[in-house]
Formats: C-alpha cells, sequence, structure tokens
C-alpha cells in the first residue's frame, strides 16, 4: 500500500520533473530555430538550462516587498499543479481526481499569483504589462471556451481521462472536430503568447512588462514556470485534438505502451510548439485592441461553426463517441 | 418549540433589539449584535429541531422554521453580524438610528424566510424594503428615490401574484396554492409576476437599475444589502417555482431537454446579465460602482441555476448564493475599510494599501478568489456545479456567457486589487494604519466558510441535498469531498493535498537564497535615473478594451429608463401649457370643446 503510494508519487515527480526539463529545451530549440529562420546563428540549444542555473544561483536577490514573493511561489506551484491535472503521454496523474473545468481554473493560479507579484512592484510598466496579459487572456479564452464546449458537449464528457479513452475508441478530435481544432490552435498562439500576441511582455514597448522587476531566483523561478506553461498549453491541445499521443493500449501492452505513447506524446508536443515557433518567427506584433478585436471576430467564428458542427453531429445525428 | 416561541426570537427579538439600540448612542452597534448574536445561537441549537405551524387569526397564516429557512437563515445571519460588528469601528452618524434599522431590515429578512403564506410574506417584505429604503437615505436621496421606484415595482409584481393566486384559491398558505384549483395559464402569469417581482431584489437585467446607486451608501449596510437581503430574492425564486408551483407545472409549460419552458428564458436572462454585469463591472473606476455591477453579475449565475432547475443546478445556485453572500460582503466590507482609512474611493486615487494593510489585503485578496472561482475557495466549486448543470444539458448559448463572464472576473478582480492594494504608494498615503480590530475580526469571519468548504465541500452539500430534497427534488451527488456531474467531478482532498506539497516544492527552491528587500521606487526605468517617480498605471485601467467596447457601451439600459421616464415628463410639461392663466384662452377652448361634441354628436345620430 504505502509502496505503491511511493511508487505513484515517485512517478507524478519523474513526470513532473521531465516536463520542466522538455519546456526548458523547448524554449532553447524556438531561440535557435527563429535565429535560423531569421537568418543569425542564435544561442546553443542548452542555453536556457545555463540561465536558469545561473539566476538561481546569484548570491544578490533583490524584492520590493512580501507581496513580491507571491509571484515566483504561486507561479511555480501553480503550473506544476496544472501539469499534474494534465494526461502526459497517456499516463494519469491526477487526471481521474478533476476535471477540465477544475484545470481550467488551476490554469489561472499561477497566472494570478505572477499578477500579483508583478502588481507589487511601483513600475508602471508591470501593471501596464498586467492589464494587457489580462485583456489578451479575454480574447482568446472566448475561441478557446467555445472550442472546450464543443469537445464537452460531443465527446459528453467534461473529464479528460474519459477524453482520452473516448478518442483512442471512437476517433481523434482533429478527425471529428477539424474547425474545431484550427480555433484551438489560433487560440493557442494568444496563450502562449507568442507572435503576432505576444503583447503582454512586449520587450521593446514595456520592458518585458510583468516581468521588468523580477531578477535573481525571482526571474529564474519564473523562467521555470514558463517552460512548465510551454508543455502544458501544447500537451492540453495534444490531450484535446491527438488524442494525447496515445497509439498503443497500456491495458494491452503494459509498460511499452507508456514509453511509447511518451515519446508520440513528445513528438506532437513538439510539432505543436514548432507550428507557435514558426509563426512567431516572421510575425510583428499587434497591438493589444487589435489582438481583442482579432480573437473575438475569426477564431470566435471558426469556434462558433465548430460549436455548430458537434452540435449538430451530437444532437440531431446522434453521433455517441 | 411553538409558533409563539419561533415568533418571539425570530421576529420579537430583533424588534425589541431595535428599539434599545436606538438609544444606544454610540454603543448601538454593540447592543444591536448582541441582539443578532441571540438569535444566532438558537439557530444552531434548533438545526434539525424543525416544524411548521399554522395559525388562524381569521386568516391562516403559517409559519414555517425547515433546513430552507435555516440555510438562508445562517447567511443573513452571518452576514448582518459581520456587518454591525464592522459599525462598531466605524463611526457611522447617528449610529443609534443605523442600527435599528439594520436590524428591522434582518427582522423582516427573518420573517419571509419564516413566513409560508402570503399576507406575512408581503407585511416582512414591505418591512424590509422600507427599512433598506430609509438606510439608503441616509446617504442620498436620488440613490433612495432610484431603489424606492424598483421597489414599489417589485412590490406590485409580488402583490399581483399573490392576487391572482388568491382569486382562485382563497387562502393565503403556499401549499393550498397546489390544490389544483388555478389553470396552467394563470400560473404562467404567477410565476413570471412572483420572478420578476423577486429578481428586482436580485438585480436581474433589466431590473438592475438601482442596484450600483443603493450599493454606493454606506458599506457596513451595503454589505449587508448585497451579501444578505439579496438572498431573500433567491428564496423568493426558489420557493416560488420549486415549492409553491413545483416541478410538475413548470414542467407542463412544455420541457426542453428537461428543462421547463418556462424557466429557460429566466436562465438566458440570468447567463446575460452574468456576462453584461461583468463587462460594466470592468469599466468602473469607482469602487463601490464595481463591486455593485459585479455583485449584479454574480446574482446572474444565481438565476441561472434557478432558471435550469435540475438538482446540480439548483445546488449550484444555492451554493453560490451561499459563497456570494460572504465573499461579497468581504468585498464590501474591505472597500469599506479602505474608504474609511483613506476617505477615497476612486480606485485609481489609491495603491499601494496592500503594504500598510496587510491584513485587509489578505482577506481582499481571498474574497477575490472566491469571486474569480479560483478552487482555492469554495466559490469555484458553485461555478464548477452551474458550468456542469449546463453544459451536460448541452446549452450552447448559456455556458459559454457564463464562461467568459468568469474571465471577465479576472479583469476587474485584477482592477481592485492592483489600483487599490499594489502598485505605487502615493505620498499622502504613507501614514495610513490597518483597519481597526473590529473590521478586520468582521472580515476573517466572513473568509472561514470560503476556506473551509473548500476543504470539506460535503459538509455544506449535506445542507443543500437536505434543501433540495425537503422540497421534493432529486438528490444531488456528492461525497465528503468529492462532488460530481454527468460528466464529470472532482477531488478536493486531492487537490488541497496535491497544491500543499507542490507548494512546497516551489518554497523550498525559493528559500535556497535570501532575498533582500529595496525601497520600493527603486525600479528599473531603462536607464533614465528620474529622481522621483511616483507612476501608478491604474488610471483607466483597461483603457484599450473600453475603446474595442465603445460603440456597444453606448446602449445603456439605465439610460433608457431615463429617456421613458424624460418622455412622459416633457409630455405632462407640454400638457401643463394649455393652463395659460388667461380667461380668453378657457373661454376659446370651451368653444372649440363645444364644437368637436357637436360635430361627433351630429355624426354619431
Amino acid at each position: 500500500m504505502i509502496v505503491d503510494w511511493l511508487i505513484q508519487a515517485g512517478l507524478v515527480a519523474l513526470y513532473l520533473f521531465l516536463a520542466v526539463v522538455i519546456g526548458l529545451l523547448f524554449m532553447g530549440i524556438a531561440r535557435k530555430v527563429t535565429a535560423r529562420v531569421q537568418n543569425r546563428v542564435g544561442p546553443p540549444v542548452y542555453q536556457n538550462f545555463l540561465d536558469v542555473g545561473k539566476l538561481l544561483a546569484k548570491k544578490t536577490n533583490i524584492k520590493h516587498n512580501w507581496i513580491f514573493d507571491f509571484a515566483p511561489l504561486f507561479a511555480l506551484a501553480g503550473v506544476l499543479l496544472a501539469l499534474a491535472y494534465l494526461p502526459m503521454g497517456g499516463y494519469k496523474m491526477l487526471s481521474g481526481e478533476g476535471d477540465l473545468i477544475l484545470l481550467l481554473y488551476i490554469m489561472a493560479i499561477p497566472a494570478l499569483g505572477f499578477a500579483l507579484g508583478a502588481g507589487a512592484s511601483a513600475n508602471p510598466n508591470a501593471g501596464v504589462g498586467v492589464m494587457r496579459a489580462l485583456m489578451l487572456m479575454l480574447s482568446y479564452e472566448m475561441p478557446f471556451l467555445l472550442v472546450l464546449l464543443a469537445l464537452m458537449i460531443f465527446y459528453n464528457t467534461a473529464s479528460l481521462s474519459t477524453l482520452l479513452e473516448k478518442q483512442m475508441s471512437f476517433a481523434w478530435g482533429i478527425v471529428a472536430l477539424p474547425i474545431s481544432a484550427l480555433a484551438a490552435d489560433l487560440a493557442l498562439q494568444g496563450m502562449m503568447m507568442e507572435k503576432p500576441f505576444d503583447i503582454p511582455i512586449a520587450p521593446h514597448e514595456i520592458a518585458s512588462g510583468p516581468l521588468v522587476e523580477f531578477g535573481g531566483k525571482y526571474l529564474g523561478m519564473l523562467m521555470l514556470y514558463s517552460a512548465g506553461s510551454i508543455v502544458l498549453e501544447t500537451t492540453l491541445f495534444v490531450d484535446l485534438f491527438l488524442g494525447g499521443g496515445v497509439v498503443l493500449n497500456p491495458a494491452h501492452y503494459g509498460i511499452i505502451a507508456y514509453v511509447v505513447n511518451y515519446l508520440v506524446w513528445f513528438v506532437f508536443i513538439f510539432i505543436v510548439w514548432m507550428i507557435a515557433v514558426l509563426i512567431n518567427a516572421v510575425f510583428p506584433r499587434f497591438r493589444i485592441e487589435q489582438a481583442f478585436k482579432f480573437y473575438w471576430k475569426w477564431p470566435t467564428v471558426i469556434a462558433i461553426l465548430g460549436l455548430i458542427q458537434a452540435y449538430i453531429m451530437s444532437v440531431f445525428m446522434g453521433v455517441v463517441p | 418549540m411553538d409558533a409563539l416561541t419561533l415568533f418571539g426570537i425570530f421576529i420579537l427579538l430583533p424588534l425589541v433589539g431595535a428599539l434599545l439600540s436606538y438609544f444606544g448612542r454610540k454603543y448601538a452597534p454593540i447592543i444591536a449584535l448582541i441582539f443578532v448574536a441571540i438569535t444566532g445561537i438558537f439557530l444552531y441549537v434548533w438545526y434539525g429541531n424543525f416544524g411548521s405551524y399554522t395559525v388562524d387569526i381569521g386568516v391562516k397564516l403559517n409559519l414555517t422554521f425547515d433546513i430552507t429557512t435555516w440555510f438562508f437563515m445562517l447567511m443573513i445571519n452571518t452576514v448582518i453580524f459581520s456587518s454591525l460588528l464592522f459599525a462598531v469601528s466605524a463611526d457611522l452618524k447617528n449610529a443609534g438610528g443605523f442600527s435599528t434599522l439594520m436590524l428591522l431590515g434582518f427582522t423582516g429578512a427573518n420573517g419571509v424566510l419564516l413566513s409560508r403564506d402570503f399576507l406575512s410574506l408581503y407585511l416582512f417584505w414591505e418591512l424590509m424594503s422600507w427599512s433598506v429604503y430609509v438606510l439608503i437615505l441616509r446617504t442620498s436621496g436620488e440613490y433612495a428615490r432610484r431603489y424606492l421606484l424598483f421597489g414599489v415595482l417589485s412590490a406590485y409584481f409580488i402583490i399581483m401574484g399573490i392576487g391572482i393566486i388568491y382569486y382562485y384559491t382563497g387562502s393565503f398558505l403556499y401549499e393550498d396554492a397546489l390544490s389544483g384549483v388555478i389553470p396552467y395559464y394563470a400560473w404562467a402569469w404567477i410565476l413570471v409576476f412572483l420572478i420578476l417581482g423577486f429578481g428586482v431584489k436580485m438585480a436581474i437585467i433589466p431590473l438592475h437599475v438601482w442596484a450600483p446607486y443603493a450599493y454606493s451608501s454606506e458599506q457596513p449596510f451595503v454589505s449587508f444589502l448585497s451579501g444578505g437581503l439579496s438572498k431573500l430574492g433567491t428564496f423568493g425564486i426558489y420557493m416560488s417555482m420549486y415549492s409553491i408551483a413545483g416541478v410538475g407545472i413548470l414542467d407542463s409549460f412544455g420541457t426542453f431537454r428537461g428543462v421547463s419552458l418556462l424557466g429557460y428564458p429566466f436562465a438566458l436572462l440570468g447567463a446575460i446579465t452574468a456576462f453584461v454585469g461583468t463587462i460594466l463591472a470592468i469599466f468602473q473606476d469607482d469602487i463601490r460602482k464595481l463591486l455593485a455591477y459585479s455583485s449584479i453579475g454574480q446574482l446572474g449565475y444565481v438565476m441561472v441555476g434557478l432558471g435550469l432547475g435540475t438538482s446540480l443546478a439548483l445546488g449550484g445556485a444555492l451554493f453560490h448564493a451561499f459563497n456570494h453572500a460572504f465573499f461579497k460582503s468581504l468585498l464590501f466590507l474591505g472597500a469599506g475599510a479602505v474608504i474609511y482609512r483613506t476617505g477615497k474611493y476612486k480606485i485609481s486615487e489609491m495603491g499601494g494599501l496592500g503594504y500598510r494593510m496587510p491584513f485587509t489585503f489578505l482577506f481582499v485578496l481571498f474574497a477575490i478568489f472566491g469571486l474569480a472561482g479560483i478552487p482555492l475557495t469554495s466559490g469555484f466549486i458553485s461555478k464548477w456545479m452551474l458550468y456542469e448543470a449546463a453544459i451536460e444539458k448541452k446549452f450552447v448559448i448559456i455556458a459559454p456567457l457564463m464562461l467568459i463572464a468568469s474571465v471577465g472576473a479576472f479583469l476587474y478582480s485584477y482592477r481592485i486589487l492592483y489600483g487599490i492594494f499594489l502598485g505605487g504608494l502615493k505620498e499622502e498615503h504613507k501614514k495610513v494604519k490597518e483597519a481597526p480590530a473590529p473590521m478586520l475580526a468582521a472580515m476573517f469571519i466572513l473568509m472561514l466558510p470560503l476556506l473551509i468548504f473548500s476543504i470539506v465541500p460535503g459538509w455544506i452539500l449535506g445542507w443543500i441535498n437536505d434543501v433540495l430534497t425537503n422540497t421534493g427534488l432529486k438528490p444531488i451527488d456528492y461525497t465528503q469531498f468529492t462532488y460530481y456531474s454527468s460528466i464529470g467531478g472532482a477531488n478536493m482532498a486531492t487537490f488541497w493535498i496535491a497544491f500543499m506539497v507542490l507548494f512546497f516544492v516551489a518554497v523550498a527552491i525559493f528559500i535556497m537564497k535570501r532575498a533582500r528587500v529595496v525601497n520600493q521606487y527603486d525600479n528599473y526605468f531603462a536607464g533614465e535615473a528620474p529622481s522621483s517617480v511616483a507612476l501608478h498605471a491604474a488610471h483607466n485601467y483597461y483603457k484599450p478594451l473600453k475603446d474595442t467596447w465603445a460603440p456597444m457601451l453606448k446602449y445603456s439600459v439605465d439610460r433608457a429608463y431615463e429617456k421613458f421616464s424624460k418622455f412622459f415628463v416633457d409630455g405632462f410639461y407640454e400638457i401643463k401649457k394649455i393652463y395659460t392663466g388667461n380667461p380668453q384662452d378657457y373661454a376659446a377652448y370651451l368653444g372649440i370643446a363645444f364644437l368637436i361634441f357637436l360635430i361627433i354628436g351630429w355624426w354619431l345620430l
């Protein structure tokens, strides 16, 4: 009993650790790829590991007040918690213990903690940055929530693990609901704050916005947070539309299935991340009101079309996955 | 226990308290507090000791103390207790009058909750409504008039509903309404009138216009009005739809996926209210108005649950009403503490107060977690129940409106946090002290249920389940730590353990290195070194969003009402011009009238 429990806890820790490592690796790959697209050499792929190590080892750490500490604590804890609720490569850590709507709200914990810490400095850039981040959130959540709704009414479940099972037995989300998948990918670009939606952190306008006053271990932990959130957001897309990368049923193939599924999942999130990075590499930046108008116009229309498709298939045609 | 004891403890005792506290001078809130505490103790002792008592005094009246009454009394009792505790140190002018009126409102609320006949319901409703009117009058006659207009409208609606029932049954008792003599088309009128009448108290769009004004009065009172008394609207709608009429009558209007066609429009109205209230709250700079619109939006969620009428939806509605009672009262008290210390109520004029008032900040932060539905508070669970209730029935208009409104809630929540408590501390606020101890105690009391019921939702879901089964509805699906819908579920014990463990992981990484505290204004300014920069970016915070919404914000229900009233005022002004005061004109009118009558008479004959 206790041993089983310890093995479980160890596995969860391993998966969470790997997620953060993959996130840092992806950040490095993104820098390299962007540099090659823009005809530069770029830093080595492992650069972000060095950065985090340096920042966490710094002797001088500066804060303005105690509310400042909320940012790294809530951001890192929140993103790890959200990752724990997300099936990665078919491995269900806690996803049986809560559903998609719980996950949606857990994803708000790191963002809110980060916003609190950022606001605690007197730097107006931070306040403006958080305002932009929240507005961007209101923008991309509109299509994204419609997409989630389409999935939930089509597969008739709000539970992520059931969603994976139903995708495995029926059809992947991207096959069943391709229109919603398109809208979700558009929303994902804003969720990951890649160009043209890197408005909240716009380095040339507002000096990295919410990050402006953080340094040393604060910045290091926030880098771990953003590494985790890259994996979180790409995995969310893969879990929703690509069956979570589950190609072999663990019930039949045992441990091999977990390894193969993990590798497939890794390839899938890499592809989703690369799409975002390649768009990021060639686009300029929107203004925030342009981003808002864009999201509430085209992705929302696409998401509504996807919702109509899901509604017709589920309610009128009686398709039951 | 009999009817007289019940009446004595919950009605007469607060009335005596109201009388005594009027002469209490500055100790009046404390006297009122004692009386509220006594009724609270009886509420605790009498849990489970329920009963229904019919009294015949020419007409049959009924007082009932059951789990529904108990559940709502629990909210209202706690909220008024903390409001009065807050008022102890709030230095109100004429504190005696304030406490008296608060206790009168409390008496009215208790009466509304206890009565199971329309006559006493109406009398206590009016007692509550008028004491609220006078309490708003203490701040501004203009605000009070706006409230009065809608209060009277509400009373008219309710009395019309009651009138139709009495016309058919000849009895004021709730239970007699179901005796089968009322035809179903009359039920439609009765329910629409009653829902609209109680909906005024819940500030459902388009009946919300009074709320932003009324909620700008004194904070201890507003916290009671928004947290406590608005739940009487919830209670009224819940009783009239599911107890007086019942599911059978509701379903006789036809159903749409198991939801009554009479309930569905109100659920849609609730979702629209949630959306519009939230969007309007985002653009407010006055903290009181922001909280007022937020309150409108949150009660929209409750209305969605009441309209949908499945067990999950009703459980969510009752739970959300309960949560709203606590977090919104807490927010109003927090705003009151800040206003008490700074004398300002514009968000952009404050800033940085979180470092001077840390406890107020933490309490308000917790309330905001509840408001935004972060799973660390019970605010999440009630919202979850409402979402899943809409999603499991595949309602594709109600669900997205609710979901996007809750994203909007993050925006105005952060406006409160950043504008008031974070950001640069102003020079004039450097000497601001923490709020007095009674205020902090009041806020602490309100914070506790939000935390406790997030860890152990089974306790409150047990009460809600009792309320539902007592009304004759299906039970909800829950255990001590988990709750389920037909499409999902969540376990709060796992959530809390996982959160705690991962939080300690973060803390472990965090405390490896020590951090040094520097002056708050020692900021990065891209190489520029201004001698003193005190910028607080809170002015017109969501301007880009406001610009984008400008074409929509042109339309306003508030202004529509004003135009409507202006039309009549102008029209009557024109009519008034007939009275010129010149006898020759009057003679001419006579002649013209005579001619008209002559022509008409000639034509008729």
